[in-house]
């Protein structure tokens, strides 16, 4: 009873037998993860009727489902949900088919076109739990849905098709998910609500779905008028395997958007580890246009721009230092991230204060259904998230907590050196999520990550991040939606000397902000949708304080007076569709900074360079008065136009503001730098990028391929004198230097997203210069030319590529290519004052060589019985596979009268790591 | 198995936390920049001026390339013009007469080198003069910094406000007495190398006994007023002498000399002084190319080090030793052993090699001799101080 009786029901098809459905005989069965095939011979057994059917269309599915006392109809309903089994009762047989629908009678309409039809509304439960690491094919073809009456004087040309999608094992509602045509000449892209509509011509339409790591649908419509479908889709495990970084397929073409870079975590889980971390920041710095100035920075140098100007949220809440131990592990939990979105150059009008870019860290929703966790034990850090419902379909949290174990690695060496060392960290993070009812979503997220180490015995470091952020979603109709944010982010450092001396003290900064934001949507037409809405950010840094360590100690208390600022800004954005292939967002942002009292502020004497002698007045604010006040317009602006289904060209213009800036006297992010807010002698930083990109997908071979160029100038970006001292400094100012820089570039990736063999490869060309010009010699860097920045890596090159050898062996490797990053090298000696003193080149005339590295990783999933308690995988991974010693950084002591040259590397061995992870 | 485990995370580790790893290595010259390094303080007093020329050398190179034969000016506003020229004993450029700088005029130097390249200095205009104020040595304990001693300290206060810069150089004297001074100049004569026979001939001396040495102060030395409303070195330390410090062991004398400087002068030297201090592991400041106030003339860009400063100067001296503190006599240069030995011992040890190969070859100074052939000796630091400083008695010395 197989194959041959698919000849049968072509027969059957053609010839339009009647069917009389055998409703009467009522069946009582039960199954409880009974493999599909079993449950249909189950079903045969317990009823009168022959199935028909290849077992190939029945593997991998699970049935967990009762039946008691239920019509045949039924049982075949429920067992067959969310396959694409369809099937015909005939008689006392049962025929069982793949992804067709039978029609049992010919249209209604097939002959005098003036029937009805019935709204076919699919909704699918999913009770079947199939096998999670299962393959499936790529795409799953669905029922033909045929939506609205057929009306016989029908005298629209076209319908509105809306609907839904959801999760179907968590029943969240999908966003981002996009829904096209098959020749994508139609398309629409859900809300946070899952929710699309879609304008469609009279007659079938073919559709097709898109979101990562979800199944892929073909979806067959009939639209005789306006209607609704309701759609679950399951996640498509397959995508585990695959290093998926890639903005949602299509979307890189169809949306506005340009300089979009979106990474899903899944993506992270095969590319090969460093110390068994998983990275996501890491990931996102082998996308063109995404830098770092070297391993063990924890900045981002995002086109160009300091690593000061990047944006970086976490569930909206900013995160000031996104990394932990000096930048060579990133702050975020990789198992509780759903997905980052980085904006390099359209910078959405929400989003504000940084002039480069915006990370958008979003935390995954946890599981509405069941209790599920993900943990890894890797040989510096243990990580463990788990997920749970907290109402059925309704509220759930999820938890993720990491921590190093290497102080107790640490302790148990031998080593003299490294007993005493410390170097240890942890975060945790809680995310909870209600859905209150259909209109009304709330969400809220704490976050918390410390590191403590010691570089020199004597000397203990540590800093934290903490942040909260609440947020309340309403939905007022089907047009109109709003969100309420709350948020809080923290910041702190400390030091704390004791060498059991009269110098011993305890150091500590701290940063506070608050933030308030209501934004809102406003679907005003088919054309025109528009966002807007009002932020406003409270600023409170306490800049340092030191106090002295025991009743030696001969240091003297001294704590300097705390910044304060306002940040506020409205915006409104339009996204506005001009016609089927002109898409226009346009954005305005009008940001409104205060630096506010109490305070005291120094005017400087004009014309000699400022220092404390100077000073020609010193004011004094009190509590809350403005000191001084900055803003502007901030303009967002985008357009699409379509060339092509698959093919389109965008360009974008940006400018934006930023009040808060980072000072550093080192050429790489350190976490002792400190945030500085504007205030009278600080200007605030602004930046206008122009940018330009062509699209192109080839859907058929899944490749999609990119080139974006563009072009940025900033101003009064941040510099310093030599040798300027910035912590415990009453007048900061003194020491900086405010600049133009100016930065361009070209950035192509190629990406293949799916098969055996995918990943992509990136290449930027870019350079990023400063230029610090001053009628003041003093002040003045390389003659008042632009020279290159710290960052700037013209050619960079990154090819990460995974292979699949079998389902469970799959093999990744990485490779990166950049340029040597600018340095000042001694360039001579001479005789001044006595004493040899070094000469050094102009600033950032030389390069320190080349960077590049290979790692190679391994995956061996763990076998697929399906009674396991866990499902696991364990990855090896090689860092730097060719010991290639890359110097990080490079610099010179005089050393007695003798110039001595000292370089830094991280990481000159290959670094093998296996890290084992774990599913349940 | 599971000890493997531990094994393979104890060296990863290791691994992490030599992360951060600095090796010092060895500079391979980049690209060598042969610069012109000018080094000039006009000052207020009557004397022959000085500018000193040279050029940057390689990093590989020791040696300091001095600049010859360039034609060095100075000129100012009001028509004088003073040339400077050549010692080539110390490569340095003189004024061919003496002059002292002149507030209210400006000053500007020209150099044209041998090469055929001109440069000159901006208009330097003379800061008020400020006499310096109070010059003290002061008892300083600093467990930390190993420090135990006296340091020298200058308060300086310019009532106008107008002089917030100031550099220093200091020349320290000190006066030296040898532990055992010789009264006789010794010679060998008569020497028979087998078997090993001489004669030592005894002449009387006076004894070189006391010296006076004169150092000079190096690297920069400067700071500014730290306040607005007062214009006011406070306690600013120029010197710091250990109480084990043998300079210390007789009198000591220090003159400071206080130079005032403009904002700019100030500013290079800072960024001098800052760049060889740079002391970083993780993270490193920023190096880079100092301005100074000299330009090219031909090419605007061509990189000149160094800076043309005109400037009212002030000294003041003190004298003092360690008695003033309360110390216990800092002990001499070198520790001072005196050997005795016999010319008649010529076997096991053979004392009279001994003797005749440290008198010729090593200087040793005969403290007393007698006719049985028994001599004292000493190292001629101990015994000579002309050895390596100098008898002469400054004019400025007071006991």
């Amino acid at each position: 009873m197989k194959k041959e009786h698919l000849l049968l029901l072509l027969i059957m098809l053609i010839s339009l037998w009647k069917v009389r459905a055998q409703n009467n005989q009522n069946i009582n069965i039960q199954f409880e993860n009974t493999p599909l095939k079993e449950a249909v011979l189950q079903l045969e057994e317990a009823s009168s009727f022959s199935f028909y059917f290849d077992e190939d269309w029945l593997k991998g599915y699970f049935v967990s489902k009762a039946f008691e006392n239920e019509s045949i109809t039924v049982v075949l309903d429920g067992i067959f949900e969310n396959t694409n089994i369809n099937y015909l009762v005939r008689d006392e047989k049962i025929i069982l088919v793949n992804n067709s629908y039978i029609y049992t009678n010919l249209p209604e309409n097939f002959f005098n076109g003036a029937a009805e039809k019935k709204t076919y509304k699919q909704e699918n439960i999913a009770p079947i739990f199939q096998e999670e690491y299962t393959s499936q094919t790529t795409i799953q073809h669905r029922k033909l849905v045929t939506i609205g009456k057929q009306l016989p004087n029908s005298a629209n040309r076209t319908y509105v098709l809306s609907g839904t999608f959801t999760n179907s094992s968590t029943g969240e509602p999908l966003q981002n998910l996009s829904i096209s045509t098959v020749d994508r000449s139609k398309y629409a892209v859900t809300d946070s609500n899952g929710y699309f509509s879609l304008r469609l011509p009279y007659g079938l339409n073919k559709l097709e779905t898109n979101l990562l790591g979800f199944e892929k649908i073909r979806q067959d419509v009939i639209m005789y008028g306006d209607g609704e479908i309701k759609l679950r889709l399951r996640e498509n495990t397959e995508s585990l395997e695959e290093v998926v970084v890639k903005s949602k397929k299509d979307v890189n073409v169809r949306d506005a958007v340009v300089g979009v870079t979106s990474i899903n975590i899944e993506s992270v889980k095969t590319i090969p580890l460093v110390l068994g971390e998983r990275d996501l920041l890491k990931v996102a710095t082998t996308m063109p246009g995404i830098k770092t100035a070297g391993e063990g920075s924890s900045g981002f140098n995002v086109r160009g721009g300091r690593a000061d100007q990047n944006l970086i949220l976490l569930d909206d809440a900013v995160l000031y230092n996104p990394s932990h131990f000096l930048g060579f592990f990133s702050a975020v939990n990789p198992f509780t991230t759903g997905s980052m979105q980085v904006y390099k150059a359209s910078i959405p009008a929400e989003y504000g204060g940084r002039l480069s870019s915006v990370f958008d860290i979003e935390t995954k929703s946890g599981s509405m259904e069941k209790f599920k966790g993900e943990g890894s034990v890797g040989p510096i850090t243990a990580n463990l998230a788990i997920e749970a419902p907290i109402v059925k379909e309704k509220a759930s949290v999820i938890a993720g907590f990491r921590a190093t174990y290497s102080d107790w690695i640490l302790r148990s060496l031998d080593e003299e050196q490294l007993k005493n060392s410390e170097a240890s960290f942890y975060d945790g993070i809680v995310k909870y999520k209600h859905n209150i009812d259909n209109n009304n979503t709330l969400e809220s997220t704490v976050y918390f990550s410390k590191d403590r180490f010691s570089i020199t015995s004597d000397s203990i470091f540590d800093y934290q991040n903490r942040l909260i952020s609440f947020k309340y979603g309403h939905a007022f109709n089907e047009k109109n939606r709003a969100e309420v944010l709350f948020a809080s982010s923290q910041y702190k450092y400390g030091i704390n000397y004791e060498a059991r001396a009269n110098k011993d003290f305890d150091f500590g900064y701290e940063l506070n902000e608050y933030q308030a934001k209501f934004n809102f949507n406003y679907k005003f037409s088919k054309q025109h949708k528009f966002t807007y809405g009002l932020s406003s950010k409270l600023y409170a840094i306490d800049p340092g304080n030191i106090s002295p360590i025991g009743a030696n100690s001969d240091v003297t208390e001294k704590s300097i007076n705390r910044e304060k600022g306002l940040e506020s800004a409205v915006y409104f954005s339009d996204m506005f569709e001009v016609n089927d292939k002109l898409l226009i967002d346009i954005g305005l942002r009008y940001s409104f900074y205060a630096s506010l009292g109490a305070a005291t502020q120094n005017v400087y004497a004009e014309g000699v360079p400022k220092s404390e002698n100077s000073i020609i007045e010193v004011k004094n604010y009190d509590n809350n008065e403005f000191i001084k006040t900055y803003g502007g317009p901030e303009y967002r602006i985008s357009a699409r136009y379509l060339l092509g289904n698959n093919f389109s060209v965008k360009g974008g213009f940006n400018t934006t503001i930023q009040y808060l800036h980072l000072l550093s006297t080192n050429t790489t992010m350190s976490p002792t730098d400190i945030w500085k807010l504007s205030d009278l002698n600080v200007e605030p930083q602004r930046a206008s990028q122009y940018s330009l990109g062509f699209f192109k997908n080839l859907p058929d071979q899944s490749i999609e391929l990119s080139v974006e160029g563009y072009y940025k100038k900033m101003k009064d970006i941040l510099d310093y004198k030599v040798g300027a001292q910035l912590i415990l400094n009453e007048t900061l100012e003194t020491e900086l230097l405010q600049g133009q820089g100016k930065a361009y570039g070209v950035e192509f990736l190629l990406k293949k997203n799916e098969g055996r063999f995918n990943g992509y490869l990136g290449y930027s060309y870019s350079r990023s210069f400063v230029k610090l010009d001053s009628q003041l010699l003093q002040e003045r860097v390389n003659y008042g030319n632009f020279f290159p920045a710290n960052y700037d890596k013209p050619h960079d090159f990154t090819v990460v590529a995974n292979y699949k050898l079998t389902k469970r062996f799959s093999f990744s490797g990485n490779f990166t290519y950049q340029t040597g990053r600018p340095i000042t090298y001694p360039v001579g000696r001479f005789y001044f004052a006595g004493e040899e003193q070094v000469l050094y080149s102009d600033r950032n005339q030389y390069r320190i060589p080349d960077y590049f590295r290979l790692d190679l990783g391994v995956n061996i999933e763990g076998n697929h019985k399906r009674n396991k308690l866990a499902h696991s995988f364990i990855n090896i991974s090689v860092y730097n596979v060719l010991g290639r010693n890359n110097p990080y950084s490079v610099f010179f002591v005089n050393e007695a009268g003798q110039i001595q040259a000292y370089k830094t590397s991280i990481f000159s061995v290959p670094v093998p790591t296996i890290t084992y992870n774990f599913k349940f | 198995m599971k000890s493997k485990i531990v094994g393979l995370l104890i060296v990863l580790s290791a691994l992490l936390l030599q992360l951060g790893c600095t090796e010092p290595f060895e500079i391979e010259s980049q690209g060598y920049e042969s610069i012109l390094v000018v080094e000039s303080t006009i000052t207020n007093e009557m004397k022959r001026q000085i500018v000193k020329l040279s050029r940057t050398s390689p990093l590989e190179s020791n040696s300091i390339l001095f600049e010859d034969n360039a034609d060095v000016n100075v000129v100012t506003n009001n028509g004088g013009f003073f040339h400077f020229s050549q010692d080539f004993e110390t490569g340095l450029y003189i004024s061919d007469r003496p002059f002292r700088a002149q507030p209210n005029v400006l000053y500007r130097l020209e150099i044209s080198t041998n090469d055929g390249s001109l440069y000159r200095s901006s208009n330097v205009e003379m800061l008020p003069v400020v006499p310096i104020g109070e010059l003290f040595a002061d008892r300083v304990i600093e467990n930390s910094e190993n420090k135990d001693g006296v340091e020298v300290l200058v308060n300086t206060e310019d009532p106008l406000g107008n002089a917030k810069y100031f550099r220093y150089e200091f020349e320290e004297t000190y006066k030296v007495v040898v532990p055992h001074p010789s009264p006789y100049s010794v010679e060998i004569t008569d020497y028979v190398p087998f078997p090993e026979s001489y004669t030592v001939v005894l002449t009387p001396r006076t004894p070189e006994e006391v010296c006076y040495t004169t150092e000079y102060s190096t690297g920069i030395i400067q700071t500014s007023t730290t306040t607005l409303n007062q214009n006011k070195v406070f306690r600013y330390p120029i010197k710091y002498i250990s109480k084990k410090d043998p300079k210390f062991r007789e009198r000591y004398s220090i003159l400071v000399r206080q130079y005032v400087q403009s904002v700019e002068a100030f500013t290079f030297n800072k960024i001098l002084k800052d760049l060889g201090d740079s002391e970083s592991l993780l993270s490193q400041g920023q190096p880079g190319y100092p301005v100074g106030n000299i330009t090219s003339n031909l090419n605007a860009d061509e990189k000149v080090i160094g800076f043309f400063e005109v400037s009212s100067v002030s000294s003041r001296r003190i004298f003092f030793n360690y008695e003033d503190f309360g110390f216990t006599k800092p002990p001499y240069f070198q520790e001072c052993e005196v050997y005795t030995l016999d010319y008649r011992k010529n076997n096991d040890p053979n004392e009279r090699e001994v003797l005749r190969t440290s008198i010729l070859y090593y200087g040793y100074q005969v403290i007393s001799g007698s006719s049985n052939g028994i001599y004292k000796i000493v190292e001629p630091e101990c015994s000579v101080c002309t050895y390596f400083s100098s008898n002469v008695k400054p004019d400025f010395w007071e006991d």
